[in-house]
């Protein structure tokens, strides 16, 4: 599987390292974000060709006459520039400047491991507008050809949202924002407020203790001066009335060691607000009904808004990414490489599949698989080729929790059933255990459903596709008490939907716990403990299953149980 | 010139640098940082038994010193009140000073040209501009010119002794005898030591104000220099040059080359914060770099025999204001009050002479300019 | 837009430094540079975000500070188109 021309796409931001390939036909043959491989949160500092990561991955798909062309997702260092285009007031300025130091040492170093492995066989370095690979990115995966594509950020070359059509796979930029007015901050400083750590990641903190609160008007009002719209750009106040404005709504917020409920106001309307904003912007650019929307960039990632989108605006059809925030980047700046080389400005399209990464066949060596075979000491370890399917649902249906490591690693954040823990969600008292006993972390914190797409309508209340968890949409009452492990505080639920064409496995089990007399809905959790990524290798498994309450295993077709 | 200044230095790592294109692009390279000179001085205050809390105040609010947002707000804030785009509101200074300078002349006979116009216009344009009226002027005026040597790196530590104590009673007189002109009338101009206390900028306290415009004081000396040597080169022009110079348009097309000609900044000083590569010039990170003014401009020196064949030179074409984001603020002024300096000068006396044909140059000080330039009217 | 011309941008530019300053527009001419009118990197980058809204074209950040005066800031927003 060796390629001729192999466009390398590496995602320099300093944080969410990523490095994505794109073979000869313009499809992407791997990608996956660095912090699986290094096993630690977001990666800070660490380039996304990390030595031992890239020959874990490049000698399959390069040899003696591959010819490599490095994309980074950046134009440019931003220390290098005399423009204050930055987070602004949202961050403390030694955050700015170790922000932008990481940018510049990721952006300028990048590429040097490859270099070193692979010498002159790299042909090309080229460096792309670091919104651009974000929209050509999420492009490549629509389902549709024309549409809206709007990157929503934290930050972009000169600002933190851009607006593009795409008509006929063709991409060009509608317009972008200038200056340092940024969603993405705007979350980072919710999330600080909340007493959370947006460092590593804990905007989904906030998301999920937004439930948790109710609507208070004055709290809203001093949030939503935060930031302000104008025709769809985002601009901050001057910074002297946002530092009124923080101390009163510090008043509301919560130091790290305080009670987690205390921020819960905060949290909710601090959503409410950037729900505001975003329709505010979503207003703004759409001048047709109709119309198809691709929304990315970080910002994307809140299922919770995405959700709310299908029922308060007119769009045809909805497209958010498995990988929208920058670890997605390194997908399109390969993608806009292997344009660049063959001389096109249409964007290929792909299949969708967020099934991108390593392959646990790849780390489960045979020798492995008869370590495990021969050392251990589980009650339990088989080889079922033929119907593990058939043997996860039936521990499932018994109340056991088992993690799922099959096939490829999912790109993105979400675990879809590769990497993922999942669990019967009618059993009562099951999201607390998986919270406390597995995965270590605070109680409130809310697990998705996986539900077979033909029975979406069945379930929620809107009729929308998330096969990589990019919505959150309200139960239908009929089944809040029925499936408590899915049903977060609000009666939502960040959902997966799944099909037979692409998550043939994950159907299967699905299927054969209906079968079982169950109601279609699994409980599906990203395999990790709180504070690590997902899981990269069999050792990590392994570690997990020994070190929790996780009652089985599934590695490739090697079942283990407890 | 430079030669001295290489060999004497050449202790720690000074790099020199001769062309106008790399100078240009350090400039504008931000790698390339001012030197820390607060820094330097905390460490000799600490170190030694010397109190140089004056020389740090001073550093701190010397925008060629600083860096990062104090040094843009600042920076800013200066430019919004004595810009060019400010013109209109201090041109009548300049005019005034010119003015009272051009009648003093004509009362003298033997006319020296340093002390009794460019300085004296240099003085009561920029006293008035900032919001300067000394107490002891004789005093005052000789402690200023030392304000250039703190430019200077690596003064020894007796130097930085005598001058604390020296600019300690500089700010003293400049706070003392601040111009508190209370029955201003209306459009008069308001010096900007009087804007900064009325509206002050967060982070700076009075004091820092009141170095500020020391500072800037120190640094507008080089005004009264440039237009010292442009004028002498002027005098040494041919004859049907010379006779251009009281033709407002000819100044103000030949303005730019006049200043790169004849500007009295002698180097631009920067340090590297890495390693770079420029040309065949290796630098190594924390290294000196000093832009060789002189040498950019007129190969080492100023008051050799100009060419005055056609050549069209912009504002961006020179270094004598600098470049990138420690561009001058006083440019604007300078550069006004030269052009009108000129122009009224040989308007009134178009027969100038310079009477002796030794050059009196100023030694011993890190600037390109002359002490005197005796003159008479030609008969 | 095909034929942009530099006074357009030029007295576009203009109008929004008056919109952000408290000079007169009088006193800002083609050969003023933004840094020297004493506009901060904040005004500059707005600035920008504006040009490329009205033109219709994309600015590179690098330029409006290399630009000095408005005269050069617009051949390089139409050297740009």
């Amino acid at each position: 599987m060796s390629l001729k021309q192999c466009h390398i796409g590496l995602s320099v931001s300093g944080h969410d390292p990523a490095i994505a390939i794109i073979d000869e036909k313009g499809e992407v043959a791997f990608a996956e974000a660095t912090e699986r491989f290094v096993q630690q949160k977001r990666a800070w500092g660490i380039l996304p060709d990390h030595p031992e990561h890239i020959r874990s991955i490049l000698p399959k798909y390069i040899d003696n006459n591959s010819e490599i062309f490095i994309a980074k997702t950046w134009l440019s260092s931003k220390r290098e520039l005399p423009l204050n285009v930055s987070g602004g007031f949202m961050f403390e300025d030694n955050d700015i400047k170790w922000l932008l130091g990481l940018q510049s040492y990721s952006f300028n170093e990048a590429g040097n491991n490859i270099r070193h492995l692979y010498g002159d066989k790299v042909k090309k370095d080229e460096c792309f507008d670091h919104h651009l690979t974000h929209a050509v990115n999420a492009s490549y995966s629509a389902p549709f050809s024309n549409a809206l594509c709007l990157v929503i950020d934290g930050e972009g070359e000169v600002g933190a949202a851009s607006l593009y059509r795409l008509e006929s796979r063709r991409l060009k930029r509608i317009w972008r924002s200038w200056g340092p007015g940024s969603l993405g901050s705007y979350y980072g400083l919710l999330t600080k407020l909340c007493g959370f750590d947006w460092r590593v990641g804990e905007e989904w903190k906030v998301m999920g203790l937004a439930a948790y609160g109710k609507f208070d008007i004055s709290i809203l009002d001093n949030l939503k001066k935060l930031v302000q719209v104008k025709n769809g750009k985002l601009f901050f106040p001057p910074s002297k009335e946002v530092l009124d404005l923080l101390v009163e709504l510090r008043k509301s917020g919560r130091e790290h060691n305080e009670d987690i409920m205390k921020a819960s106001d905060l949290a909710f309307n601090g959503q409410l607000a950037y729900s505001y904003f975003l329709d505010q912007i979503l207003k703004s650019i759409q001048l047709e009904s109709d119309e198809n929307l691709i929304l990315t960039g970080g910002c994307a990632l809140n299922s919770a808004y995405n959700g709310t989108i299908i029922k308060n605006h007119n769009f045809k059809n909805i497209h958010v990414p498995s990988a929208p925030a920058d670890d997605g980047n390194a997908v399109g700046a390969a993608l806009l490489s292997w344009m660049k080389y063959n001389q096109t400005n249409k964007i290929p399209s792909g299949d969708g599949s967020p099934y991108l990464g390593t392959d646990i066949r790849d780390n489960l060596t045979k020798k492995k698989r008869q370590a495990i075979l021969k050392h251990h000491s589980f009650s339990r370890v088989e080889s079922c080729i033929a119907d593990s399917g058939y043997q996860v649902a039936q521990l499932l249906y018994q109340g056991k929790i088992i993690g799922i490591m099959r096939g490829r690693a999912e790109f993105g954040p979400r675990a879809l059933g590769n990497r993922s823990i999942l669990a019967d969600p009618s059993r009562l008292n099951c999201k607390e255990y998986i919270n406390s006993r597995v995965k270590g972390r605070e109680d409130y914190r809310p697990f998705a459903p996986v539900v077979f797409e033909k029975d979406i309508k069945r379930f929620f209340d809107y009729n929308l596709p998330s096969p990589y968890m990019s919505y959150t949409l309200p139960w239908k009452e009929d089944f809040l008490k029925k499936i408590p492990g899915v049903v977060h505080h609000d009666n939502t639920g960040r959902l997966q939907t799944i099909n037979k064409e692409r998550n043939p496995w994950l159907s299967s089990v699905l299927n054969e716990f209906e079968a079982l007399g169950k109601l279609p809905v699994l409980l599906n959790t990203s395999f990790n403990v709180m504070g690590k990524p997902i899981i990269h290798s069999v050792e990590d498994a392994m570690a997990v299953l020994t070190t929790t309450g996780l009652d089985g295993l599934l590695i490739d077709d090697l079942l283990i149980v407890k | 010139m430079s030669e001295n200044r290489n060999a004497n230095k050449s202790h720690k790592a000074f790099v020199y640098i001769n062309d106008i294109k790399t100078a240009m692009e350090i400039s504008m390279d931000n790698h390339f940082g001012p030197p820390r000179m607060k820094q330097h001085l905390l460490e000799i205050d600490a170190q030694s038994n010397l109190d140089l809390s004056t020389l740090i105040l001073i550093v701190e609010n010397a925008l060629f010193f600083m860096s990062g947002e104090r040094h843009a707000i600042l920076k800013q804030r200066i430019l919004r009140i004595i810009g060019p785009a400010k013109k209109r509101k201090w041109d009548y200074i300049i005019e005034e000073a010119i003015s009272e300078s051009i009648s003093n002349l004509s009362a003298t006979k033997q006319i020296d040209l340093i002390a009794d116009f460019t300085y004296p216009i240099y003085r009561n344009a920029t006293q008035r501009l900032l919001g300067i009226s000394p107490e002891n002027p004789q005093i005052f005026e000789y402690w200023v010119p030392k304000l250039q040597e703190l430019l200077e790196p690596l003064l020894p530590l007796r130097t930085l002794g005598k001058m604390e104590e020296a600019f300690k009673s500089l700010l003293q007189e400049v706070k003392r005898n601040r111009n508190t002109n209370t029955d201003m009338k209306k459009n008069e101009f308001i010096p900007l030591i009087d804007d900064l206390i009325k509206n002050p900028i967060k982070n700076f306290t009075d004091d820092d104000y009141y170095a500020v415009i020391l500072v800037l004081y120190g640094a507008s000396l080089n005004i009264s220099q440039t237009l010292g040597n442009i004028l002498f080169q002027l005098l040494k022009a041919p004859e049907e040059i010379k006779k251009m110079a009281s033709n407002p348009k000819w100044v103000n097309r030949n303005l730019e080359r006049l200043i790169k000609s004849a500007g009295s900044a002698p180097y631009v000083h920067r340090v590297s914060s890495d390693d770079a590569r420029y040309g065949d010039y290796k630098i190594k990170k924390n290294d000196n770099v000093l832009l060789d003014l002189p040498q950019i401009h007129t190969g080492g020196c100023p008051f050799q025999q100009l060419d005055w064949g056609e050549e069209k030179i912009g504002r961006n074409d020179h270094l004598a204001f600098g470049r990138g984001i420690h561009y001058c603020v006083g440019a604007g002024f300078a550069r006004h009050l030269m052009e009108r300096a000129i122009v009224m000068l040989f308007v009134e006396y178009p027969d100038l002479v310079i009477v002796e044909q030794t050059l009196d140059i100023v030694e011993n000080n890190p600037i390109v300019a002359l002490n005197s330039l005796k003159c008479k009217l030609n008969e | 837009m095909n034929n942009l011309k530099e006074n357009d941008i030029i007295e576009f530019v203009r109008l929004k430094i008056v919109e952000r300053t408290d000079i007169d527009i009088d006193d800002i001419t083609e050969e003023s540079s933004l840094e020297e009118i004493g506009l901060g990197s904040l005004d500059v980058v707005l600035i920008s975000g504006e040009i490329e809204d009205e033109f219709k074209v994309e600015v590179d950040p690098m330029m409006m500070f290399e630009s000095k005066t408005l005269k050069e800031v617009a051949s390089r927003v139409i050297a740009s188109k």
